[in-house]
């Protein structure tokens, strides 16, 4: 295998589901690098491809695939600055900011009226064709259904980083 | 006559301009009371039109937050005051202005207005019964 092709089947297995959905939401909105906040050595430094590949291919500066040792405290990095992985999942503030920058993303409840009138929230976005609002899922959170929102309109199936 | 214990009331926010007027009047119906500058506590925030009032809730002080433009504050209203919003559409189907709703026996809808933020504070003081909600949002 060339250094440079990332595996298929990353292990994520150290993320948790909330880490996986931020990594993801963060590539769409210009995050690009990956530091350990504690290993400032050059391995460290993990490129998150979203050029083509799914947004879990990471490879290192030499190629390979990194072990993954993302934690809480990881930095992301956006051209020309450090800054730390915002929790668009679970911070009101982060995914306040995420509808205010896409713009045509919101999150909507649903009412069910037979179930003690549980409320749900889905993901909306607009389509690209305009003619009716596209919507995804039935989160416990709204955070969580922007974020799905904001994946699916940069194209990625936000499965993977929702879970069941 | 006000006493020092008393919140303000809507009509003496007639001075501020509308951004401030529109955050004050959220601040208030979430449980910000007493207006304080620096140390000094007022009864009303017409002696105060710079910047974002000081407000005091509960033993803490703090800066009223911007509701109607920190796009950070929204999700926060969102969640702890369970309103939210809607896009409606023009003829290109895009987004052209925001009703806020507000969950209250079917679930009511407030103004349209072309601002997220403002629309999610009009859910939240519709929530509350602020009733003239036109005079609000009169300049914004």
């Amino acid at each position: 295998m060339l250094g440079t092709e990332a595996p298929a089947s990353p292990d994520l297995s150290s993320l948790t589901p909330r880490q996986r959905l931020n990594i993801a939401v963060a590539l769409t909105q210009g995050f690009g690098w990956l530091t350990a906040e504690d290993d400032d050595e050059p391995h460290s430094i993990w490129k998150l491809d979203n050029e083509g590949g799914p947004p879990w291919d990471l490879v290192n500066t030499k190629g390979e695939l990194a072990a993954w040792t993302y934690s809480g405290s990881a930095l992301l990095r956006i051209p020309d600055s450090t800054v730390a992985l915002p929790d668009y999942a679970g911070d009101p503030a982060a995914w306040g900011a995420l509808m205010e920058k896409e713009s045509d993303v919101w999150a909507e409840p649903l009412f069910h009226s037979g179930e003690g009138q549980r409320q749900v929230w889905q993901g909306c976005w607009m389509n690209p064709d305009k003619v009716l609002p596209a919507t995804v899922g039935d989160f416990d959170q709204p955070g969580r259904a922007v974020c799905a929102a904001v994946l699916t309109k940069h194209g990625i199936d936000p499965t993977p980083y929702i879970g069941e | 006559m006000n006493t020092p214990t008393e919140a303000p009331t809507a009509h003496t926010l007639s001075r501020l301009a509308p951004q401030q007027r529109l955050n004050a009047e959220v601040a208030l119906v979430r449980g910000w009371t007493g207006l304080v500058v620096g140390y000094r506590r007022f009864n009303s925030l017409e002696e105060t039109v710079e910047g974002y009032p000081p407000h005091r809730r509960g033993g803490a002080r703090n800066t009223v937050p911007d509701y109607v433009g920190d796009p950070a504050t929204w999700g926060t209203l969102m969640l702890e005051e369970g309103v939210w919003v809607e896009p409606m559409l023009d003829r290109n189907g895009s987004i052209d202005s925001w009703l806020g709703h507000y969950r209250g026996g079917t679930g009511h809808m407030t103004a349209r207005v072309h601002s997220l933020g403002v629309s999610l504070c009009c859910a939240v003081l519709a929530k509350y019964g602020i009733p003239d909600l036109n005079s609000l949002l009169e300049g914004l």
